[in-house]
């Protein structure tokens, strides 16, 4: 190579390119990241949500449930004789309505059966 | 019946072994692409100012090829540092279509540092280089701040001895002509 060509090289060579920023290749692992807590987030939230759903009932109203279960009781026994409503009537209202309620569902035309008489009076 | 068991238990060795392998080649891959950038990164980026760019779009650019390099969205088809020339100035060139830019240099900023040369002299040296073919400035930061032999970079580019020699010829005259007698011979005693 000429002299020449030599000195320019070098003196090129004395140019130092500007130093670049270190290399990022975290991006792929901190997506991975990313994804595994939004997974992680969304088990929380449905064991949450479970829990909550579970524990609701027990954390009800005690009177809320004691009627409930009462009304549950009435609607379960069978057929009272006159006197025996006359005699829950004056006692205990409360149950004399759910008994009522009881005995008018067996008596009276039912509309949420499919083939009911007033769904298809209705339809017609 | 054990014949088939030793089947499977080597097939499954295999597979884990491949995994394994592979896994390794990966990792292997990501340290060496690493090196390269760590060895190269700032001649790319010097380079891709020379296409045209801004110093910080020329890292941008130089992030984006590697970070595909890693995430194994292109694989190099030739060698490493060739296909990453290339790859930087066909980077760039995308960029400044993004841009609608007609890229004219960026006046003032700086690519190159010099312990002893002036904003000047480096700026003059960013626009010879700038201007001149693409092919022999190719050939220049191979030579110069890649520190390749010209035989190796005709292996690389897999372009004959002599065109290569021819190149960095005339882009050595051309960057004497740009540059007039270089301060830095008079200063170090070349002269």
């Amino acid at each position: 190579m000429h002299r020449d060509e030599h000195d320019l090289e070098k003196y090129l060579t004395e140019f130092r390119p500007r130093a670049v920023r270190p290399l990022r290749v975290s991006q792929r692992v901190s997506h991975f990241w990313l994804a595994g807590l939004a997974a992680a987030a969304v088990v929380l939230l449905g064991v949450g949500f479970g829990l909550w759903y579970a524990g609701h009932d027990r954390l009800s109203p005690p009177e809320l449930k004691e009627q409930r279960v009462q009304v549950e009781f009435h609607l379960n026994r069978t057929r009272l004789t006159n006197m025996e409503l006359t005699r829950l009537a004056l006692e205990d209202e409360k149950q004399f309505q759910a008994q009522l309620e009881s005995e008018s569902r067996q008596v009276l035309p039912d509309f949420t059966q499919q083939q009911s008489t007033l769904r298809i009076l209705a339809k017609e | 019946m054990s014949l088939d068991k030793n089947a499977t238990f080597v097939c499954h060795s295999d597979e884990k072994r491949t995994g394994a392998v592979a896994l390794e080649a990966e990792k292997g891959a990501a340290k060496s692409l690493k090196a390269l950038y760590e060895k190269h990164g700032a001649a790319l980026a010097a380079y891709a100012c020379c296409c045209g760019l801004d110093f910080a779009s020329a890292e941008d650019v130089v992030q984006q090829v590697f970070l595909k390099l890693l995430r194994g969205e292109s694989r190099p088809a030739q060698a490493p540092l060739a296909y990453l020339y290339r790859a930087v100035r066909n980077a760039g060139l995308n960029y400044q279509r993004a841009r609608r830019r007609e890229a004219p240099f960026p006046e003032g900023e700086l690519c190159f540092g010099h312990p002893t040369a002036d904003a000047a002299e480096v700026l003059s040296l960013q626009i010879a280089l700038r201007e001149l073919p693409e092919e022999q400035r190719e050939t220049v930061f191979f030579r110069i701040w890649s520190g390749m032999t010209l035989q190796e970079i005709a292996d690389m580019t897999e372009t004959p001895l002599n065109t290569v020699a021819s190149r960095y010829r005339y882009a050595l005259e051309k960057l004497r002509a740009q540059l007039g007698t270089p301060p830095g011979r008079a200063r170090s005693g070349h002269a």
